[in-house]
């Protein structure tokens, strides 16, 4: 049977295949929002993709020269909306680097504990949903009941679950009490075992395995080269992490790893690698709030020097701080007066995705979700 | 690379000045954030030297910046580039350019950091910035039939775009 069909082929000669283009998107459970690619395929195989954003742009930067500094914090939470206490904290550093103020010590522990609990559950829905996208429901369930009791400790100490709008200019918006307190330290016992649990749910499972090793190989080089941040480029081997090389706010006085991919289940820098890197970052977050929890000391938890209006001083000035996707970046140019001049972010996750076309070239179609996915998008923060 | 090692901005500008000479048309080592303020035409040469010979491997930032103020002490347009290096987080630099208004045109560092790429096509979408020589400059954000460049600070929100109203309190 097999001889016959090859034969035929053969005497005819002209049997010609077509490329096809493929729209992936706007709308697509693995894209995690409204994001488009358009994939040239050959059979199988991904000759090509472009990426198509801008479906949520809302003009954030133009948002921030028309109201106030205060009132820009909410608009910072839209970024990446599901690390928002990061947004909220890059946003204040960058005001506060054009002022002459100091922050309270109180304060500046209560924004390391609630970014890195922010980051937990980032990484969490991270890897949740990544299995999803893989074909692992189940992980996605335990992940999600493990973010729910950080959303519920984040809705106990500023009364919201998402958009937080709790790291304020120079402080944060409400204290934290000591039962809040206690509550942290019980989830930091809680949820480090849990970590074992998605590794023999999930992690040393063998066909996700087989879907993410050796998948979308990013070099570092290329990485850099695209200005790739995060896990992204951790997965890559790259030792990167600006809260080790360059600390902000208190980081500088904690002790913990930057985790790197190493290739350990194929190539360095494939979807495995990435995924892992997140993986361990959740375990290096909680020994970082662990040690926060130990050193935090009472005090005031804002500056009472600072007005309902901030003004900061004229000039310019960039601010990068190290979000769950990468570097987020803000440069403000102030005028003096109550409103930004100019504000511009660099979102992590608008670098990282922009590698897309690279990492798709040459990979099978059904690989291209395993990417996007280990990419981990947020396009809230994208598209601004 | 070592504190001690790792050129400070001073001499990085001072270097830049040997190589460059009048196409650095400004220095301020006193800012925030230090720059050189360079020629339109010259700054891919520039992005080049700074990327091979002065370790800048990686592009953080490129943004765009409307200096039309309520006062109108200028009318210029500006890109500023934000430069680092990976793995060395305090090897820090940055270039800034100036344009005019009516014809807001710079050389594209998109084949010296394809990142600049995005970033690029994002300072045309927004601020109406033209990338000579970029390999496909082209609306990224906004609709591709949007007019105008929300981001300047003479921009006009349109009133109706495809029958949908805007501008309704």
């Amino acid at each position: 049977m097999t001889e016959i069909s090859t034969r035929e082929i053969d005497q005819h000669g002209d049997v010609k295949t077509e490329e096809m283009l493929l729209n992936m998107g706007p709308q697509h459970p693995s894209t995690h929002g409204v994001f488009r690619v358009v994939i040239r395929t050959d059979g199988e195989i991904v000759i090509d993709a472009e990426s198509h954003i801008g479906y949520l742009h809302r003009c954030f930067e133009k948002i921030c020269e028309n109201v106030n500094y205060t009132k820009a914090t909410p608009y910072t939470d839209r970024l990446d909306y599901l690390m928002a206490m990061g947004n909220n904290l890059g946003y204040a550093l960058a005001v506060e680097k054009l002022m002459d103020v100091e922050v309270p010590e109180r304060a500046e522990y209560i924004r390391v504990i609630v970014t890195e609990l922010s980051r937990i559950a980032s990484h969490l829905l991270a890897i949740g949903t990544y299995g999803m996208d893989i074909g692992a429901i189940t992980p996605f369930l335990y992940c999600f009941r493990d973010r729910e009791k950080i959303l519920f400790i984040l809705e106990t100490i500023c009364g919201q679950r998402l958009n937080y709008n709790y790291v304020r200019i120079g402080g944060v918006a409400y204290d934290m009490d000591a039962a809040m307190l206690t509550m942290v330290r019980e989830f930091c016992d809680y949820f480090l075992p849990r970590v074992m649990e998605y590794n023999d749910l999930l992690t040393y499972n063998g066909i996700f395995i087989e879907r993410t090793a050796n998948v979308g190989v990013l070099t570092p080089e290329r990485a850099i080269a695209f200005g790739c941040t995060g896990p992204v480029l951790r997965g890559s081997g790259v030792a990167r992490d600006l809260r080790k090389d360059a600390p902000y706010s208190v980081y500088g006085r904690f002790d913990f790893e930057v985790p790197v991919g190493s290739g350990e289940a194929g190539t360095t820098g494939d979807c495995f690698d990435r995924y892992m890197v997140r993986m361990r970052e959740m375990i290096e977050s909680v020994k970082i709030i662990r040690q926060a929890l130990d050193q935090i000391a009472d005090g005031p938890y804002k500056t009472d020097k600072i007005k309902s209006k901030p003004k900061p001083n004229k000039g310019d000035a960039y601010t990068a701080v190290e979000n769950a996707r990468g570097e987020l970046g803000f440069y403000l140019v102030s005028d003096g007066s109550d409103t930004a001049f100019r504000l511009k972010c660099r979102s992590p996750a608008f670098s990282n995705v922009s590698v897309l076309h690279e990492l798709c070239r040459g990979a099978m179609v059904a690989d291209v979700v395993a990417i996007i996915g280990s990419l981990d998008i947020v396009m809230g923060e994208i598209d601004r | 690379m070592s504190d001690a090692s790792r050129p400070g901005p001073a001499e990085i500008a001072k270097r830049l000045q040997d190589e460059f000479g009048d196409k650095i048309v400004a220095v301020d080592l006193e800012a925030v954030d230090p720059f050189c303020q360079v020629d339109p035409m010259a700054v891919d040469e520039i992005a080049t030297f700074l990327r091979d010979r002065l370790g800048f491997n990686y592009l953080r930032c490129l943004s765009s910046v409307d200096y039309l103020d309520k006062k109108k002490t200028s009318e210029e347009l500006g890109v500023v580039y934000h430069l680092g290096a990976i793995p060395d987080a305090r090897h820090l630099f940055c270039l800034k350019v100036r344009l005019p208004r009516d014809e807001p045109t710079v050389k594209t560092v998109s084949a010296v950091w394809p990142t600049a790429d995005w970033h690029e096509r994002e300072a045309w979408d927004l601020m109406g910035i033209v990338f000579e020589g970029h390999p496909n400059l082209t609306r990224i954000l906004c609709a591709e039939d949007w007019e105008g460049h929300p981001l300047r600070k003479d921009y006009v929100s349109p009133d109706t775009y495809h029958g949908i109203k805007n501008n309704v309190v």
